[in-house]
């Protein structure tokens, strides 16, 4: 364990509700660095989210995810030493892109880097749970890695323990807005797609204000469920009879500008049904991502 | 390290025994199996680092009758924030584990550090600390 003299503390990048960022430089290398600084709690004692976000990010080693270098602690704060990476994509979206929306490629290409680090995730046991533009950061050279894990947890072992109040509103989905505590792997995916959508048109997919709007945003596009399309859903907790039933658009007409092989990728991730979601790994091995998978 | 180890070295022993004390803190602080079992994993990834530092191969960490309670509720008030949603307040924990707020909130730290912020348990490695504790119960009660 090193010790924060190490650094040299630069500007404030960020603050959240229990850590602050800033950039920082090692003097001895030079290199850039980005402290997250956590304060101790005199009732809550050590952040849960800076409990996890340590143990999980430790084994999780992989180029798109963010590196966590060391952890510092001194009297009533522990620092987090990640490497430093350029902006988050809600920053990179509005400066290079049109409007917000990125080109093509980019977005190919970033949609697979994010694919690859949600795969490294999953296949450690580990749900990410709050991805969105926010928390994805990207460098000059144009890699993208996973962020903030502080809602992060291990899976594997079955318990009811699972809370549905995760994943920032406008990325969670279906299945945890109708109450859903056995949720896996395919609460990342959903995300992923709104995020994908979300690149191509510089606009965010679904931008609910409350948890019944988020689902009517989504049901407008995607239809509403019943249960002969989701047999399991009306034994949700928070599902009713009375939502507006609409019918699944087009999406060939709400995105007319993006090609059939991508669109039916996007359609296999957006799917309300948990368990008919594309896994990341299948998603990686679809026919819109063939020039990156040349080599297996 | 040892300084880490000593911070759960109390001067008396708690007069509670630990089986009232697992008791206890499952009444009050509820947590499922795996927080629990989890603390026999901790408890060993702990013994294993800190007894192969020390010098003359002598263990440094030993369980006993004047460490296991702090270890226990520190282990706990861990395990159940890395592992569950449903976790209570440090003050509460250290109210069920009968000693003052900061002092939890110190040995939080101190177990935190021992294990190196390694909390990650594989189901397999689990599964090997639930089936020995299983095959344990039924030797002694049978």
């Amino acid at each position: 364990m090193g010790s924060t003299a190490q650094f040299q503390q630069l500007e404030k990048l960020g603050e959240g509700t229990y850590a602050t960022v800033y950039k920082g430089r090692n003097r001895a290398t030079g290199e850039l660095v980005a402290l997250k600084e956590i304060n101790l709690d005199a009732e809550e004692g050590t952040p849960s989210t800076a409990i996890r976000e340590i143990s999980l990010m430790k084994e999780l080693k992989h180029e798109n995810i963010v590196a966590l270098y060391d952890v510092i602690h001194t009297d009533n704060k522990l620092n987090l030493v990640f490497e430093h990476m350029d902006r988050d994509l809600k920053k990179y979206m509005d400066a290079n892109g049109n409007n917000g929306a990125l080109d093509y490629n980019t977005t190919k290409s970033f949609m697979y880097q994010l694919l690859r680090g949600i795969k490294f995730c999953h296949d450690n046991r580990v749900l990410h749970r709050d991805l969105k533009p926010q928390n994805l950061l990207i460098d000059s050279k144009g890699r993208l890695k996973l962020a903030d894990f502080g809602l992060a947890r291990a899976f594997g072992i079955p318990v009811n323990t699972f809370s549905n109040e995760v994943v920032t509103l406008w990325y969670r989905a279906p299945d945890v807005l109708l109450g859903s505590r056995t949720y896996s792997t395919s609460i990342d995916m959903w995300s992923a797609g709104c995020i994908m959508a979300e690149m191509f048109t510089g606009k965010p997919l679904f931008p609910g204000a409350n948890n019944e709007d988020q689902l009517q945003l989504i049901f407008k596009l995607l239809g509403t469920p019943d249960e002969r399309t989701w047999p399991q859903v009306v034994d949700l907790p928070n599902w009713h009879t009375n939502f507006a039933h609409y019918q699944a658009q087009d999406l060939r007409t709400v995105f007319p500008n993006i090609d059939l092989v991508c669109l039916y990728l996007l359609s296999m991730i957006l799917q309300l049904r948990p368990d008919q979601r594309i896994s990341a790994r299948a998603a990686l091995a679809h026919e819109w991502f063939k020039e990156f998978n040349q080599d297996i | 390290m040892h300084n880490n180890i000593l911070s759960f070295h109390g001067r008396n022993v708690p007069a509670i025994s630990l089986d009232a004390y697992f008791a206890r803190i499952l009444k009050y602080c509820p947590a499922t199996n795996e927080v629990f079992l989890s603390l026999l994993v901790y408890f060993d990834r702990i013994a294993q680092r800190a007894n192969s530092l020390s010098p003359q191969n002598e263990p440094i960490f030993i369980l006993d009758s004047y460490n296991i309670h702090r270890l226990v509720i520190a282990g706990v008030t861990v395990a159940s924030k890395f592992f569950s949603d449903i976790f209570y307040k440090n003050s509460r924990y250290a109210k069920v584990g009968g000693l003052p707020l900061d002092e939890l909130n110190h040995l939080e730290l101190q177990f935190l550090l021992l294990n190196d912020f390694e909390l990650a348990i594989s189901v397999q490695e689990l599964k090997q600390y639930g089936d020995l504790l299983v095959k344990h119960y039924n030797s002694q009660h049978s």
